[in-house]
């Protein structure tokens, strides 16, 4: 049996009253007052856990049946971004033909990768552009998004 | 107690079929993990009917954003942060009463066969409930995720946003202060 000290005890407490109780921490509560006196206090902690109120979990599955699935949440957002990119496609031609054949500027920049068949580009602002870019978020931007579309 | 509470189905699979939109996982994962969220969410809200609010958002939201779960986390913390995040919109919208939730707070089912004892559990329920509710909200939620929730510092930290250190920190302030209000 280990012999532990006060700051070990406090730190294995939570998991030795909750589930685990350890014969190293029961034998120094035996002999440590001070540790004893937080064991009770976590003890009453872990007693006054909140009840879930009845009915809570059938509400919460209502909501969520309601809301669009994910799948068809990045499809909505494929289809905004497969309009908004024929938009922008149609538009450029149009905006082509009126300048006429001759009047192509050498220095125009080369086709944009959206417009290979299958490809999809990379945009700047997900909040805009949607799910094809959201892959590449970490967590946090992901959070930060969210709060976004949400407020 | 760190794990999910209903180990039943491999929670790689559940997530796998929740994340391709299979509404009995999407649901699945919704009964195991409400008693978690709806907690997490008293415990920052301090009312009921807020907190079944923050709830509910909590799972539209963490469905909605399933298919960019990546695991770097375990499921349980990330859908604790996004419980998080949803109770403070919540408490954006509303302000928070405290003296009504101290009398809203409740613990698990007692003992109606002995009344008095129930009527001394219910006593004590409540003045844990009030010295919960007197710590700053950092220590508070930090307190019941480690004690009630049996959460680590270091998952405390990615569900909170700060660093492992301040958790620690938190949890023993809250401890202390916990101790001159409960003697």
């Amino acid at each position: 049996m280990r012999t532990l000290t006060c700051e070990q005890v406090r730190e294995l407490l939570p998991e030795h009253l909750a589930e685990s109780p350890d014969s190293s921490v029961a034998q120094h509560l035996a002999t440590c007052f001070e540790c004893r006196a937080e064991a009770k206090l976590l003890a009453a902690v872990q007693g006054a856990v909140p009840r879930v109120p009845a009915g809570l979990e059938a509400k919460v599955l209502q909501r969520v049946r309601l809301r669009p699935g994910p799948r068809a949440w990045l499809g909505t957002r494929q289809l905004a971004l497969a309009a908004t990119l024929a938009a922008a496609v149609i538009g450029g031609s149009v905006l082509l033909r009126s300048l006429g054949p001759g009047q192509h500027r050498p220095t125009d920049p080369p086709s944009a990768p959206a417009t290979r068949a299958g490809a999809l580009p990379v945009l700047e602002d997900p909040a805009v552009y949607g799910g094809s870019v959201l892959s590449n978020l970490t967590d946090t931007e992901l959070e930060s998004l969210l709060t976004r579309m949400e407020s | 107690m760190t794990e999910a509470p209903d180990p039943g189905e491999p929670e790689r699979a559940l997530l796998a079929a929740a994340r391709a939109g299979d509404r009995a996982a999407q649901d699945a994962l919704v009964r195991r993990y409400l008693a978690d969220v709806y907690r997490v969410t008293f415990r920052l809200l301090g009312r009921r009917e807020r907190a079944e609010d923050a709830t509910q958002d909590t799972f539209v939201n963490a469905l909605q954003a399933l298919p960019r779960f990546r695991g770097e986390s375990s499921f349980r913390t990330w859908l604790l942060r996004i419980a998080a995040n949803a109770a403070r919109s919540q408490g954006r919208r509303w302000t928070r009463s405290r003296e009504t939730a101290l009398t809203e707070a409740d613990g698990e089912i007692g003992d109606p066969a002995d009344p008095g004892r129930e009527v001394e559990r219910r006593e004590q329920l409540a003045r844990v409930e009030r010295a919960l509710a007197l710590l700053p909200p950092k220590q508070r939620l930090t307190v019941a995720l480690r004690v009630q929730q049996g959460l680590s510092f270091r998952e405390i930290a990615v569900l909170a946003g700060g660093s492992e250190g301040a958790a620690r920190v938190n949890y023993h302030l809250g401890i202390r202060r916990l101790r001159e209000l409960l003697p």
